[in-house]
């Protein structure tokens, strides 16, 4: 009646229901020894169970059904990647968990979309006995997903990979590369366009090679860094959005106040003119409410400035757009908004387009203002109704 | 030349329903192995008097367990089995549209499943980083969740592989529903352990 497996199993769970009783007895049912036998115990009965039901696990020869589509009965398995696939992106995702949070998206992307691919693989090696209409029907099903993700990939591949070279690579470099990078596609491809009678797995061959040798650069580049031209450029802000980079101060900056244009389109429309000369900051609004020597600006409309110097020396010319505090990671920061020009010279005209976040309520009165740092006396409060 | 004949084909086995047998036993054992030192960290708490008798110092304070979704969770649990239970009638049937709806009712019921504990965190608060209390909690409660994440992609593939042709196939849909009942078993316990004794 009872199968080998069953009486193992059976045999197994008494064992432990006896260990759990002579536990229990000796050490007044302690909660560590007694829980963890108590869930053996329900782990072996479920076990017993499931095999007794099972009959060893066995099929019935008359099941006919169960018997045509047990795994044994199907073709042996081919080798798959996936398995693979998805314990490197578990991996990815447990070091992504620790360290950066885009290599734990990546592995869970990665995990994924090798789940999809082993159930469609696993799938179709059971659709039939004929191996290659398996293999027509995983393409037929995996391909419309597959092809366009690989192409994205791949163009995603050689794009990081071209940028890290062309980063990492000092600027007299960087084009030789790309002239002997084109010349080289260009001499293969005449080569595989000459010979017609070029196999399949060799033009497979010489796109892989090229892929990897591409892809290693890149991801070498990448660990050497970009060159100290562009490392510097980030440090001091020049390819963040316009304007952040400047500091504001009186002394003119080496770099973003360099080659400065002195002139403006008459085409601007203008809020107001300021005018540096000897005697201070004087002050012409055009539209709005004026005098008073205050300027009235629109709350959150973008609005230009005219700035000229008549006087010697470089200036600049700085809108103060108040302060506010900021959380950034569990501390509390003051970030000021303010504007500025680039530091001109005698003659020159630049404009400044700003905008004004919040009304002067919210703020300490005066605490808006628009002024030419260095200049004593050249400064006009802003209002903003 | 002579040549041996073939050997006979291997012996068809309940290979899928076995295996999740065996990772249900598995599953069940570091359940009860975590409910175990969940047991012993509350035994070594000193006692303190809770107005009904002498209690471990175990709950932290402030702490309220909320038992109205922990209750739902228990139930929505025991209506997942119904419907994986469902899908293998249907399945036995031939009937593949009611066994799709049954796997993938099961599959939803496990995603609510998944926002029930999420509320239970929201709504206890607890931080996870102040005692023995609050690590096995998350500890406990978070490999609960990751075995119903499972019990998702279990109704997902076998949903795949019963309407993408193996319609004959109800070994397949007999394990979800086993995976199922193993899972309810597990959060049983888990319920009177962490809800309900606390």
């Amino acid at each position: 009646m009872f199968t080998t497996g069953a009486k193992l199993y059976l045999g197994l769970t008494t064992a432990a229901i006896a260990g759990l009783v002579v536990y229990g007895t000796l050490q007044n049912f302690g909660a560590l020894g007694a829980i963890g036998l108590i869930f053996l115990v329900i782990s072996l009965a479920l076990l017993s169970g499931v095999v007794i039901h099972g009959r060893d696990s066995n099929i019935s020869a008359m099941d006919m059904a169960a018997v045509e589509t047990a795994p044994a009965a199907g073709e042996p398995s081919l080798g798959s990647m996936w398995p693979l696939v998805g314990a490197a992106s578990g991996v990815l995702m447990a070091v992504g968990w620790i360290t950066d949070q885009r290599y734990f998206i990546a592995g869970l992307a990665v995990l994924l979309a090798a789940i999809l691919e082993w159930t469609i693989r696993a799938w179709s090696e059971r659709a039939s006995s004929n191996a290659a209409y398996n293999e027509s029907i995983r393409k037929r099903i995996a391909h419309p997903l597959e092809l366009p993700l690989a192409a994205a990939f791949g163009l995603a591949g050689i794009i990081f990979s071209f940028s890290r070279i062309l980063v990492g690579s000092s600027k007299e470099v960087g084009p030789i590369v790309l002239i002997a990078g084109g010349a080289l596609v260009t001499v293969v491809g005449v080569v595989v366009a000459q010979r017609r009678n070029l196999s399949k797995g060799v033009i497979t061959g010489v796109c892989s090679i090229g892929a990897v040798a591409l892809l290693g650069t890149g991801i070498a580049m990448a660990g050497v860094g970009e060159r100290d031209a562009f490392t510097e450029a980030y440090a001091e802000k020049h390819l963040s959005r316009h304007g952040e980079h400047l500091d504001c101060g009186a002394e003119p900056d080496e770099h973003a106040d360099h080659k400065v244009s002195g002139e403006v389109s008459s085409t601007s429309n203008v809020l107001a003119e300021f005018t540096l000369t000897e005697e201070g900051l004087e002050m012409d609004q055009i539209a709005g409410f004026e005098g008073g020597g205050v300027l009235t600006v629109d709350r959150s409309n973008a609005v230009t400035v005219l700035f000229h110097s008549e006087i010697e020396g470089e200036h600049r010319l700085r809108v103060f757009a108040g302060s506010e505090e900021v959380d950034v990671n569990g501390t509390t920061l003051v970030e000021e908004t303010e504007f500025c020009t680039q530091a001109i010279e005698e003659g020159d005209t630049q404009a400044l387009t700003f905008k004004m976040p919040m009304p002067s309520f919210a703020g300490e009165a005066g605490e808006y203002y628009i002024e030419v740092p260095g200049v004593d006396g050249a400064r006009y409060e802003i209002v903003v109704p | 030349m002579l040549a041996l004949p073939p050997a006979p084909a291997p012996a068809p086995r309940r290979q899928v329903f076995t295996g999740t047998a065996i990772a249900g036993a598995a599953a069940t054992m570091l359940m009860g192995g975590m409910l175990a030192i969940w047991f012993r960290f509350r035994e070594a708490q000193p006692l303190i008097d809770a107005g009904d008798g002498m209690v471990p110092d175990w709950l932290p304070k402030g702490v309220k367990v909320p038992m109205v979704p922990a209750n739902t969770l228990l139930i929505t649990m025991f209506m997942g089995c119904l419907m994986a239970q469902y899908a293998v009638y249907s399945a036995r049937r031939g009937d593949r549209s009611n066994t799709a709806i049954g796997v993938a009712i099961a599959g939803v019921i496990a995603i609510a499943v998944v926002n029930a504990q999420a509320v239970i965190w929201a709504q206890m608060e607890v931080p996870i980083r102040e005692g023995a209390y609050n690590s096995m909690f998350y500890a406990v409660t978070g490999t609960f969740v990751v075995f119903t994440i499972v019990a998702i992609v279990f109704a997902v593939v076998t949903i795949f592989r019963y309407l993408g042709g193996r319609s004959t196939d109800t070994e397949l849909v007999s394990s979800h529903a086993l995976y199922w009942y193993i899972l309810t078993g597990i959060y049983c316990a888990l319920w009177f352990v962490v809800y309900v004794t606390k």
